[in-house]
């Protein structure tokens, strides 16, 4: 049973190759993204050396300043994984920096949706830093911005700059 | 369940009659599995049991009694023991764990650290709501319910408790002698 997925991930690693490779905006080397990913536009994803993206992650696009070509954009450093079920929206900028784990059905917006009839979906950027290791179902939403090491506990929902403190839900202790 | 009687059942330790397992994503390991009687997996589980980690040998084993159901997305991974009892309802996007990683070298990525495992139980007729997160060393009590989206970290819960948030608190028990449900404090102790 066990070689049956070893197989799997190597057929996976062999059509990101061959497929994901020239789809997206930018990929580096080893990188996986397992068969079923949802996008509207691959071309603004840019992605650096072994990145892991595994079954069903969902990855959207929304233009928020339609003058400003480079954004919306999606970086993703080397060596951070994602689990199954990741969904991304996107309307600006959402870096997620290097060896970053973020654990299965991970949510990641930068864009507030605004619910009057004006239409101006307000967006600000998404920074996670080196390190970060996101829990399971973790929401993290506009304008967050995460330093370098942070814990975010399962299910938790984040909000506004977290630099200098590292969250944990199991034990809350402060770092300078 | 036809597919589940002829091909999960040689790969698992243990199957039981009118056991149905639809096109799980992952199922790594089954051999340390073993179930009871009429046990329902939906579609896009993960489950695993992790033999070897690194450095490190773990001896998992994962018990689930008769009559369970889970529902779709259930993340089952174990690294020591989890034990489900009979009659429990696991809706969907359930998180069963007994592993975490350790996070004390801050150069070095966490999936290259140590795993640390510890045990989880969950007693016979619970029910937990979709979305929850039962961590490592949860010991659930028979006939719990788990709020959707809750937490439940490390520690005993009584029975007939009503678990909710995070990190899980209990609100309300049943009592045996009075036969009706009453307020607690977070501990589970009846409020006066």
């Amino acid at each position: 049973m066990n070689i049956i997925y070893s197989v799997k991930w190597k057929i996976a690693r062999l059509i990101t190759l061959v497929f994901y490779k020239r789809l997206f905006y930018e990929m580096g080397d080893n990188c996986t993204v397992v068969l079923p990913l949802l996008t509207n536009d691959p071309k603004r994803i840019c992605v650096s050396n072994h990145v892991r993206i595994r079954e069903y992650a969902n990855i959207r696009f929304c233009i928020c300043d339609a003058f400003n070509y480079d954004y919306p954009k999606l970086v993703i450093d080397d060596d951070t994984g994602f689990e199954q079920g990741l969904s991304i929206l996107c309307g600006q900028k959402i870096y997620i920096g290097k060896n970053v784990t973020a654990s299965a059905y991970v949510t990641i917006c930068d864009t507030e949706i605004d619910l009057s009839n004006s239409g101006n979906n307000r967006s600000s950027e998404v920074l996670i830093g080196d390190g970060s290791f996101l829990g399971l179902g973790a929401k993290i939403l506009a304008g967050t911005v995460l330093g370098k090491h942070c814990i975010v506990g399962a299910n938790s929902v984040v909000m506004g700059g977290y630099l200098w403190i590292i969250q944990s839900l199991l034990e809350t202790q402060l770092y300078v | 369940m036809i597919i589940t009687n002829v091909f999960y059942r040689m790969i698992v330790k243990e199957m039981g009659r009118k056991c149905t397992i639809c096109k799980p994503m992952h199922f790594i390991n089954p051999r340390y599995i073993s179930m009871g009687n009429h046990v329902r997996v939906r579609e896009f589980a993960r489950v695993e049991a992790i033999v070897k980690y690194g450095e490190k040998n773990f001896r998992p084993h994962i018990v689930i009694g008769d009559d369970t159901g889970f529902e779709q997305g259930l993340h089952l991974t174990c690294g020591n023991s989890i034990v489900i009892g009979k009659d429990c309802v696991i809706m969907p996007y359930v998180l069963i764990t007994d592993l975490t990683h350790e996070y004390i070298d801050l150069n070095t990525n966490v999936l290259n650290q140590e795993l640390i495992a510890d045990s989880v139980e969950i007693g016979d007729g619970c029910l937990i709501g979709s979305g929850a997160r039962i961590m490592p060393g949860a010991i659930l009590g028979c006939r719990c319910n788990v709020g959707a989206n809750a937490v439940v970290v490390k520690g005993n819960y009584k029975d007939y408790s009503v678990l909710i948030g995070a990190p899980a608190r209990c609100i309300k028990r049943y009592g045996p002698e009075e036969k009706k449900w009453k307020k607690t404090f977070d501990n589970g102790d009846f409020k006066p």
